[in-house]
């Protein structure tokens, strides 16, 4: 018997003991296919993976607030349908140190992929050699090239939000408190860094035409350059080049008028440099798209010079086409509608002259106030011939291309006709009949570009595989940059200027040649001249004065660059805010005779402070950190 | 042949023994020298027994010369007794182990007068009478320092959360307590109340010690009954409920609705949706199909609906084997009405059959084997919106207007409104079908008790491997059918596709299980006037989730108690172990806990001078618990790369997509349990021979190293930080429970409060210097609300006025505030806004003027009262259960006005801000009306903010069982009848839901009162 319970507490005794040999594995992290940081840089394709993250935080789209909603609504470009829509409560000035109503803190998305890049700088020589993924010296060093030319695009893209940032070029521990907590360098020191940082990258890359058709899309020499003409050309600008606040500070540069001829001079290389690689695009399929809209729907073209390479829209959550397009086409009722344009956009648009021949023989423009004064006297504007009643005829070629508006088709379906009206308040029809889009919020326009006319949305869900190309640089901008900054500089737009190779006028206008009207085959727009197909617009008068070309150049920007994320900045930068505040929609009203009848209407005023100029510092961060200025006029505790 | 041969042998021995004892009779009598009805007498090594009648007398017929008699019943020590004499006379000692006077505390059991820890318990008597189907749910009110929820009535939905004396840590998620069952971590919500013994409630250090870093939250212990030595007996219960929802939101008809509607428009200066013939419509309902005015409760949800339970359980045994087994159904019906043309049966509903078997085995004379196993299936369904546990009928019926659709148009066909956004109901009853989840659980025990009384007497070993094994998965079933609008001149427009039939599987939460294994040595002796016992136990868990990384805890566990002349007792106990969520190096962790406890009542100068006094006991802890839970994080002490999406090279789509990989958030090497530093004081008074009672506690616990993220470090350092244990929260409070007990003839009662309360404080946690000392979060209790506080309403007389009186407008026709006033800052404001306290006084109404409102969610105060009382065969109990000192911010559909096409209006909605209610001075109990969102009106602000605090008339029951002569003849030992309500009246500030409710909003499946009528019989 009492061997028994001696091998029954032997037993126990080996049981616990046993037990706690498993026990302390046990407690150990089963093993799993966890990447660690000692593995990013001595696995080549882990490396590689990781370079790719911070080319993934350049810019998702222009999705500034959510389900699509474009940057450009908090400006005087467009709308949301939603009133409670985040743009709107910039709009309305609903916005400030602890609220910014944007879908990703641009901050903190900003300094997360600085550390990325530091952080690969720092280690990028120990990536082993390698077949696959490709890894020898060369490619270490063009990868240290791209690295650095990221961290300098973050920078500038906080640049242009906050002015001088902090630069950090360290990956930073959470005690370094010398540089967590240090200040804001000052707005020519940062635009210096930057630049510099790219010189410094230039040798490393690739050019343009290098790159084989798989590494599209990777930095190269034309982007680095192109990014040096952006950076200057802003620093050269009033809002941060102002003789009335001369001195360099964190919200502003050391006034100098040169900066001018900085920012020409790093336009001109651009252009002499890029050995003519880059060109203004061509559509590849006339009969169905313009030239300038067919470009932002493919993903390659000579045009593109910094671009961020998304997937196709092919999953629900990236249909920019279902954000913009009426519920109805799809059977979702009146839909999310989240990019309207506005009638002071569409007031831009010049009206054009064509004779008989379809030959253009002027273009005039309106704007705004001068479509406002004709509703109001109901006259038709003797210069340009423009009715306003007939609001959509012979318009410039890109109004076509990036708006629908009552009437017009949709490419996608035959058939389907948008009819953006409301009863006449004053005649006697009974229904409404079908309105796509109803209340206050109704601008009377949708948004046409970005989008592929011909995708057709059957259903909530549709999967439409079209690219959306969201330019960050594109060549349209260096010959407009080109052109401000020559004009700026030299003040003679006609002139090239001695070892110039073109004049602001000769730019402008190689924007407008491509500005052709489309061979579309079917769903012609109405108003759209038809005999003019394949017509540019005319070129800007010859002996301008270099204030007005200045307006024909910002003329030119707003119109080329609708929605792309140009108009926000060049308001701040050229300090024209308060030129933005009151916002018109295009009221449409079908008559008894079944006839519709136009009008303007006041939408909204979004009144303008010049704190607007800059984004407010986060509250928080400037209790965390007793050292970062507030930006002028959001307030300082 | 075995028959034969044991009667020729029985033959045998009874001629052999013709001349000794053969029949033995006696009196039974207790410790106090009563006679003890009941006792069992059985001649040992046969079956051979009797028992005591109502005068303790036996009379037992012997089959063995030399017999050994053993005299067992329940609460008392068994004795044997040889036979020497026909007349034996016993006097029974109350078992120190008796199950009426022991607790069970953690890995064992006590006796209740020594326990020198803060331990509340409750019986299965108690739990019984909620009638609930889910047992956290019927916990409410009955067991002090425990703080319930209830936040849902959906079946099979229902589960309360729960605290022990409050949150102690920052993020309440990581607040809740230890839940075990049988010593083991189950699912504990659904076991049937009738299959439980007993439950503890380990509320201090000194109790939950032994758990280590998973006892800082306190510890439930659930017990599940046992056999018990004695002839089988076999109880059948039975009950069927009828339910109702205690509160469902109430909303205006079509004709107010759009009334409101209309004005809510003008306000923010757009056109009156509806004209003067569509509200006339409305109010005459003459055009049906263009102009509905649904009811959407009264049409979809039916008044009462049932649900039944049936318990068989059989418990009985002899000194070789004891043996409780059991089963139980369950069938709970949801409240959706089902109509007769539905395609499908969709009302929620659950199902529940539960077989238990613990079975205790004496296989030799020293050694004990246990083994149980409990196996379930559920069944959980839910109409097909969301998954299983959606509550979108009620969202739906919530942010629908009452004039959007019609159920069906003229041709049959099912209405849409024009978006197409909201669903139609009759539709989705009848046509969508159902998802639903079925649940396998399985659990096994095996458990030996080995007494080592040859090593040293009272030592003994006892091992334990159990296993948990849960099983989830479903199937959903359904149609979506086209929807129409149904024009004005009679066309339909198809405003929703149909989706063609489908079967498909519901993944739910899949497969898991978790293996237990504990060894100990237990020591149990007395030594003249000391007593001593002692406890050494190892345990080791893993729990796997389907192919999530497997979770380990290991640890050993001490105890030792002293206790002399059962009047100074002494208790020491340590928890060690280790967890993995934490760094090799510091994965372990000793937590210590002691007593003392003083029993005055046993010493002679109390008992002399006191007589009233029956029993008096002062006890004392302090000890360190730790809690491991860091949310659903893991492994925070390594930092690990994530591949998280795509980046897209090449010139076309065709060159595919490369990952990116990201820096996660940083490692924290030092990451370790949080400790809970508390400490415990409290007495026990029982006056006048037992008849009153009083305990109360005092408790602090000073919880550190809490995970909580460093918030003072810069955003310009790139990257997430890690929990770190730098976090402090104090908790303080009380548990105070008066009783009373008597007896005068046949006229039995009693009546017992409870009021538990405790308060924290968030001591530290890392917060930035705010701009304004009141926007501080350190120093307020955990998970206080911070908001506006509304101070009333914009009159004419805050405008700036021309000088004919009129207001001044401004370009967007809003009117100027007159500059005195403090600015908003979320859009312009008009008459009948909200007007904000400006608490700076900057002159501007902004996020720095947000302070604290209201309280926390979680009550800080829950108390009950119980009365009951029994005459005759009559019983009747009756139980108040409370909540105070808590908040319930209301938003959406819960107290908003309609919003945009979504929400609804209300009855407060008519007493809104108009300027002529204002100038007739009616009362105004809501801003004016928005028609969409209004960021000034609709945000945090102490409007919204309710209080908590309710009174609820928790349970009543009366019941009668029937007498014992009456029932002999039928066989039956024992029949009960009863009927009871639970959940009868609410008292409240919330008044349009539930105030327990989970939803701000009022959408979640309501809390239900219980009508329920049943049998308990035993024979």
């Amino acid at each position: 018997m009492k061997k028994i319970y001696q091998s029954l507490i032997i037993l126990f005794v080996a049981i616990i003991a046993g037990c706690h040999e498993d026990g302390s594995n046990l407690l150990d992290k089963e093993q799993t296919n966890d990447i660690y940081e000692e593995m990013v840089f001595t696995e080549p394709q882990y490396a590689v993976w990781y370079l790719n993250s911070i080319y993934k935080e350049m810019n998702a789209s222009y999705y500034r607030f959510g389900s699509a909603g474009f940057l450009g609504n908090a400006t005087d470009e467009g709308q949301c349908k939603a009133n409670w829509d985040n743009a709107h409560l910039m709009g309305i000035g609903s916005w400030g140190p602890t609220t910014i109503p944007f879908a990703v803190n641009v901050w903190k998305k900003n300094y997360s992929a600085i550390r990325a890049a530091n952080r690969f700088l720092a280690n990028v020589d120990l990536i082993p050699d390698s077949d696959e993924p490709p890894i020898n010296e060369q490619i270490r060093q063009r990868m240290k090239g791209e690295a650095t030319f990221l961290r300098a695009f973050f920078y500038s893209d906080l640049l242009k939000y906050y002015a001088g940032i902090p630069i950090v070029t360290e990956v930073l521990d959470q005690n370094d408190d010398e540089i967590l907590f240090k200040s804001r360098d000052t707005y020519d020191e940062c635009v210096e860094f930057i630049c510099s940082e790219i010189e410094n990258a230039l040798p490393l890359l690739p050019n343009a035409e290098d790159l084989s058709p798989s590494e599209f899309g990777r930095i190269t020499r034309g982007a680095a350059l192109g990014l040096i003409c952006k950076v200057r050309l802003i620093a050269a600008s009033p809002l941060f080049n102002d003789s009335q606040n001369p001195e360099n500070c964190e919200f502003r540069g050391q006034y100098n008028a040169n900066k001018w001829v900085v920012a020409a001079e790093a336009a001109k290389r651009f252009i002499t440099e890029t050995n003519g690689f880059y060109s203004l695009h061509e559509s590849t399929s006339p009969d169905k798209y313009g030239s300038y809209e067919d470009f932002f729907i493919r993903r390659f073209s000579p045009e593109v010079i910094l671009s961020y390479q998304n997937r196709p829209s092919n999953s629900s959550n990236v249909n920019l086409e279902r954000y913009c397009l009426p519920g109805q086409f799809f059977n979702y009722g009146n839909g999310v509608i989240n990019n309207l344009p506005l009638l002071n956009l569409v007031a831009d648009y010049e009206v054009v002259k064509v004779d008989e021949t379809g030959n253009i023989t002027g273009s005039f423009e309106l704007g705004i106030d001068k479509v406002l004064e004709l509703y109001e006297s109901g006259a038709i504007d003797p210069v340009s011939g423009w009715d306003p009643q007939k609001p959509y005829e012979n318009r410039d070629p890109r109004f076509y291309q990036s708006v629908f508006y009552n009437q017009s088709p949709w490419p996608a379906r035959a058939g389907i006709i948008y009819q953006v009206w409301q009863k006449d308040p004053a005649s006697a029809l009974t229904a409404d009949g079908t309105q796509y889009l109803t209340g206050w919020y109704n601008t009377g326009f949708f948004n046409r570009k970005f989008l592929d006319a011909y995708a057709n949305l059957k259903a909530w869900g549709t999967v439409l595989n079209v690219n959306h190309n969201y330019p960050i640089i594109r060549y349209a901008e260096i010959l407009l940059n080109y052109a401000e900054a020559v004009n700026e500089a030299f003040g003679t737009p006609d002139v090239a200027p001695a070892g110039y190779p073109m004049s602001a006028a000769d730019a402008v206008n190689l924007i407008r040649t491509r500005a052709a009207f489309p061979n579309y085959t079917t769903s012609i727009p109405p108003g759209m001249p038809v005999k003019a197909k394949g017509k540019s617009m005319p070129p800007i008068p010859a002996g301008l004065t270099k204030d007005r070309m200045r307006d024909k150049i910002r003329h030119e920007r707003r119109i080329e660059f609708a929605y792309e994320e140009q108009r926000y900045w060049d308001v701040r930068r050229w300090k024209i805010g308060k030129q933005t505040e009151k916002i018109y929609s295009q009221r449409i009203y079908k008559q008894n005779n079944g006839t519709f009848r136009y009008d303007a209407e006041l939408l909204e005023i979004r009144l303008w402070d010049d704190k607007y100029s800059l984004f407010p510092m986060w509250e928080t961060e400037r209790l965390k950190n007793k050292n970062l200025t507030q930006n002028p006029g959001w307030g300082n505790f | 042949m075995k028959k034969i041969l044991i009667f020729t042998l029985t033959l045998l021995w009874a001629i052999q023994l013709y001349a000794q004892v053969t029949r033995v009779n006696g009196t039974i009598i207790d410790e106090n020298g009563f006679p003890l009805t009941g006792v069992n007498i059985t001649e040992k090594f046969t079956t051979n027994g009797v028992s005591t009648d109502i005068d303790g007398k036996y009379t037992i017929l012997l089959r063995n010369p030399n017999a050994t008699l053993v005299y067992s019943f329940i609460g008392y020590t068994s004795k044997e007794i040889q036979v020497t004499s026909d007349l034996i006379n016993v006097q029974l000692e109350p078992d120190v182990v008796s199950l009426s006077d022991v607790v069970v505390v953690g890995y064992g059991i006590q006796k209740k007068a020594s326990v020198v820890g803060a331990i509340s318990t409750t019986s299965s008597q108690e739990l019984k009478q909620m009638g609930t189907p889910n047992l956290s749910n019927a916990l409410a009110g009955r067991v002090s320092g425990l703080i319930t929820m209830v936040g849902s009535g959906r079946p099979g939905g229902d589960d309360a959360e729960i605290y022990i004396r409050g949150v102690s840590t920052l993020n309440s998620e990581n607040s809740k307590p230890l839940i075990l069952v049988d010593g083991v971590e189950r699912d504990y919500t659904q076991l049937d109340p009738e299959d439980i013994e007993s439950f503890s409630v380990l509320k201090d250090a000194s109790a939950t010690a032994v758990y280590g870093v998973r006892g800082a939250n306190g510890v439930l212990l659930i017990t599940t009954k046992r056999g018990i030595i004695g002839k089988a007996i076999i109880s059948v219960n039975f009950q069927t409920t009828v339910q109702q929802p205690t509160r469902l939101m109430k909303y205006l008809n079509s004709y107010d609705a759009a009334m409101l509607r209309n004005e809510a428009l003008v306000n923010d200066g757009l056109p009156a949706r509806f004209t003067d013939s569509d509200l006339a419509h409305f109010k005459t309902h003459d055009s049906p199909y263009t102009h509905p005015d649904n009811d959407y409760v009264k049409d979809f949800l039916k008044k009462n609906t049932s649900m039944h339970n049936l318990n068989v359980n059989v418990r009985g045994g002899n000194d070789r084997l004891k043996y409780y087994v059991s089963t139980n159904g369950l069938f709970q019906d949801g409240i959706y009405k089902q109509f007769s043309e539905a395609k499908y049966p969709s009302n929620a509903h659950f199902k529940r059959l539960n077989i238990r078997s613990n079975l205790d085995f004496e296989a030799t004379r020293t050694t004990t084997v246990s083994l149980d196993l409990n196996s379930r299936v559920e069944e959980q369904q839910n109409i097909s919106l969301g998954d299983v546990s959606s509550t979108s009928l009620f969202g739906e019926m919530n942010t629908t207007p009452p004039y959007y659709y019609a159920y069906r148009l003229p041709d049959g066909s099912y209405g849409s409104n024009i978006d197409g956004q909201r669903e139609n109901l009759l539709a989705v009853l009848n046509d969508y079908g159902f998802n639903r989840m079925l649940d396998n659980i399985l659990e096994g025990t095996f458990k030996v008790n080995q007494k080592l009384d040859f090593i040293t007497k009272g030592l003994s070993f006892r091992g334990m491997v159990s296993f948990n094994s849960y099983f989830s998965s479903g199937t959903k079933v359904g149609y979506r059918p086209p929807k129409y609008l149904y024009n004005i001149d009679g066309t339909y427009t198809e405003v929703v596709t149909e989706t063609a039939p489908w079967i498909d599987k519901l993944e739910g939460s899949g497969h898991s299980k978790r293996t237990n294994m504990e060894y100990s040595l237990n020591y149990n002796r007395t030594f003249t006037e000391h007593a001593v016992t002692g406890m050494l136990l190892y345990t080791i868990t893993q729990s796997n989730s389907n192919a999530e990384v497997p979770k380990g805890f290991l640890g050993f566990v001490g105890r030792a108690t002293y206790a002399y002349k059962h009047r100074y007792l002494a208790e020491f106990n340590f928890g060690y172990n280790g967890s993995d969520q934490f760094e090799k190096s510091h994965r372990y962790g000793f937590f210590p806990s002691f007593s003392l406890g003083w029993v005055a009542s046993e010493e002679g100068f109390v008992r002399n001078n006191l007589p009233v006094i029956s029993f008096l006991k002062f006890r004392g802890s302090y000890g360190e618990v730790g809690n491991d839970k860091i949310g659903t994080d893991r492994f925070l002490y390594l930092q690990t790369y994530d591949i998280n999406g795509d980046y897209y090279f090449g010139t076309d789509n065709s060159w595919g997509a490369q990952s990116a990989l990201y820096e996660g958030s940083l490692g924290n090497n030092n990451v370790t349990w949080e400790v809970g530093k508390k400490s415990n004081a409290g007495f026990e008074l029982k006056l006048f021979n037992n008849k009153f009672l009083l305990n109360l506690d005092l408790f602090r616990e000073m919880r550190v190293n809490i995970f909580t993220s460093r918030n003072t470090r810069p955003l310009v350092l790139g990257v997430d930080l890690p929990q770190e244990n730098i976090g402090k929260v104090e908790n303080k409070g009380f548990e105070i429970e008066p009783g009373f007990e008597n007896k005068t003839g046949r006229l039995g009662y009693h009546i017992r409060g409870m009021i538990s309360f405790s308060k924290n404080t968030v001591i530290f946690q890392d917060e930035v210097d705010p701009r304004f000392e009141y926007m501080r979060r350190t120093g307020q209790p955990v998970g206080q609300n911070f908001g506006l506080k509304v101070l009333g309403y914009y009159s004419p007389d805050d405008f700036e006025k021309d000088n004919e009186g009129n207001l001044v407008l401004q370009l967007n026709g809003k009117p100027i505030l007159k500059p005195e006033m403090p600015q908003p800052t979320y859009g312009s404001v008009q008459l009948g806004d909200f007007k904000y306290w400006d608490r700076n006084e900057d002159g501007v109404i902004d996020s720095f003027d947000e302070g604290p409102i209201g309280n926390s969610r979680i009550p800080k105060i829950v108390y009950s009262l119980s009365y009951g009382l029994n005459y005759r065969g009559f019983d009747f109990n009756m139980m108040w259960q409370g909540a105070g000192g808590n908040s319930k911010f209301l938003s959406g559909t819960g107290a908003w006005e309609q919003i945009r096409e979504a929400g609804r209006y209300m009855e407060i909605h008519q007493s809104r801000w108009t300027l002529e209610r204002y100038q007739n001075n009616e009362e105004i109990l809501y801003p004016r009306l928005s028609s969409a969102e209004n960021k000034h009106n609709h945000r945090n602000n102490s409007f919204y903010q309710k209080k908590g605090d309710y009174l609820r008339l928790k349970n009543l029951e009366l019941g009668y069982t029937i007498q014992k002569e009456r029932l002999n003849k039928i066989g039956l030992s024992n029949l009960r009848i009863f009927i009871s309500g639970t959940n009868l009246l609410i008292l409240d500030h919330i008044k349009v839901m539930d105030p327990e409710s989970n939803s701000s909003e009022g959408s979640s499946y309501p809390q239900m009162r219980l009508w329920n009528m049943g049998f308990n019989l035993q024979f």
